[in-house]
């Protein structure tokens, strides 16, 4: 189980890099779609069935979605290289975001062991209160479905963000 | 061992890195995406217990907290939404400008 | 596309309906759940449009039809959460007769879960829409 997981890791790290440094945009959105499909994996395996499907999907469609638009751009490769001085801030930022982190892993609960006050009466009395047997479905829509509301109105909003934008003929100046 | 956490650690400054250096819009979108898993990730395993059971009808004690699982979900749906704008907006500069290097876009320097 | 591609995709998109139904209609018992299956239904569309091709997809799939469906799944899940309120619940409460253990039934939670994929199915189709250029048509 650990050996597997650090195994995924790696591959979602190398997959990363990948997508980050490949010249060509639509190989990268590539790889950038292996690492979405290795974390459904390390969903799966973090016992969160829900989340590995869910990722499975999204990632499906946003691959669609990233070629459509690559091809739609007709250019595929970024040809310019990054300018040194923003690659030595770049690198500048993640040291002190890192050392930032370092400082804070240690203070945090151990992974495997987290501190579940508000989610034991979910499990324990769940069932009997909702009727829902997949905790993690009467989690979103009987425990907290305000927050499904605010996310379904979030999805309302950059659909009709997108039809604005995407018109095929702008009206005014543009 | 807390491996995940520096595992999304990692992917989170690997996306940093991948927003703050590169010029193409597209690399830009990459690496909020790449930000997005690794902060997917961090949730979902604050919420790992070891030899826990998926939250599914439980029959014993130890159980995986559903309540991270339930707010990544949700937010798994949102990144989308949001990344699907993203898209749009490049594909709206790239109609203005032929171009999609951020560098090339001489209107958007205030 | 080639005519493999549209006679399997023919056979498939049913299929893939069917899916996303399933796993809209049985998230409470099992995994996959509303937000899975309307983006299911979504990918069955994506599928569409790239074996028939667009005009052909955007005559099938009308702009009115998926319009009417988003608004329908958003004022399903206002209206289910409203009434809950008039009965004495809060709002999004659940009103519907509920049994717990292993025969479920999860009251109100299969209604939103309803109108929540029908929402998520609309909002992505649509997205896919103005992705592949379509004004009103």
């Amino acid at each position: 189980m650990d050996l597997l997981m650090g195994f995924l890791f790696i591959v979602i790290i190398a997959s990363a890099i990948a997508a980050v440094e490949l010249k060509d945009l639509l190989a990268a959105a590539l790889a950038l779609g292996a690492c979405g499909f290795f974390i459904g994996v390390v969903f799966f395996l973090m016992m969160a069935p829900d989340l590995a499907i869910v990722q499975f999907v999204v990632e499906t469609l946003t691959l669609f979605v990233l070629v459509i638009a690559i091809t739609r751009t007709h250019r595929r490769s970024a040809r310019s290289e990054p300018v040194r001085i923003r690659a030595v801030l770049g690198v500048i930022v993640i040291c002190i975001f890192l050392l930032f982190s370092f400082f804070v892993i240690p203070l945090m609960t151990e992974f495997g062991s987290p501190d579940q006050r508000v989610s034991q009466h979910y499990i324990d009395r769940g069932i009997e209160e909702t009727g829902s047997e997949n905790l993690v479905t009467s989690v979103l829509l009987d425990y907290r479905a305000y927050d499904t509301l605010g996310e379904i109105i979030v999805l309302f909003v950059s659909v009709l963000a997108v039809s604005l934008i995407l018109r095929e003929k702008p009206k005014g100046g543009g | 061992m807390s491996l995940p956490y520096l595992a999304s650690l990692a992917l989170f400054s690997i996306g940093l890195y991948c927003i703050l250096v590169k010029r193409d819009l597209f690399k830009v979108i990459y690496g909020i995406c790449l930000m997005e898993f690794s902060i997917n990730l961090f949730l979902v395993s604050l919420g790992f217990v070891t030899g826990g059971e998926v939250p599914i009808s439980p029959t014993g004690t130890i159980v995986v907290d559903p309540l991270p699982q339930a707010m990544v979900l949700t937010a798994i749906v949102i990144e989308f939404a949001t990344t699907v704008f993203l898209i749009s907006v490049a594909i709206r500069l790239f109609k203005q400008y032929e171009d999609t290097d951020i560098s090339k876009m001489r209107r958007l320097r205030g | 596309m080639s005519l493999i591609m549209r006679t399997v995709s023919r056979v498939l998109i049913p299929f893939i309906f069917v899916y996303a139904i399933w796993l809209i209609l049985t998230g409470h018992t099992s995994p996959g759940g509303a937000f899975a299956g309307g983006v299911t239904v979504s990918l069955a569309i994506a599928l569409s449009y790239v074996s028939f091709g667009v005009p052909l997809t955007k005559e099938r799939f009308r702009y009115s039809t998926v319009h009417v469906g988003r608004i329908l799944g958003m004022l399903g899940f206002l209206v289910i959460g409203a009434t809950a309120m008039v009965l004495g619940k809060g709002f999004l409460g659940n009103f519907l007769p509920k049994i717990g253990g292993h025969f479920t039934m999860a009251g109100v939670i299969i209604v939103l879960s309803l109108c929540i994929g029908i929402l998520v199915g609309c909002e992505f189709s649509l997205l896919l829409y103005y992705l592949f250029g379509g004004e009103e048509g």
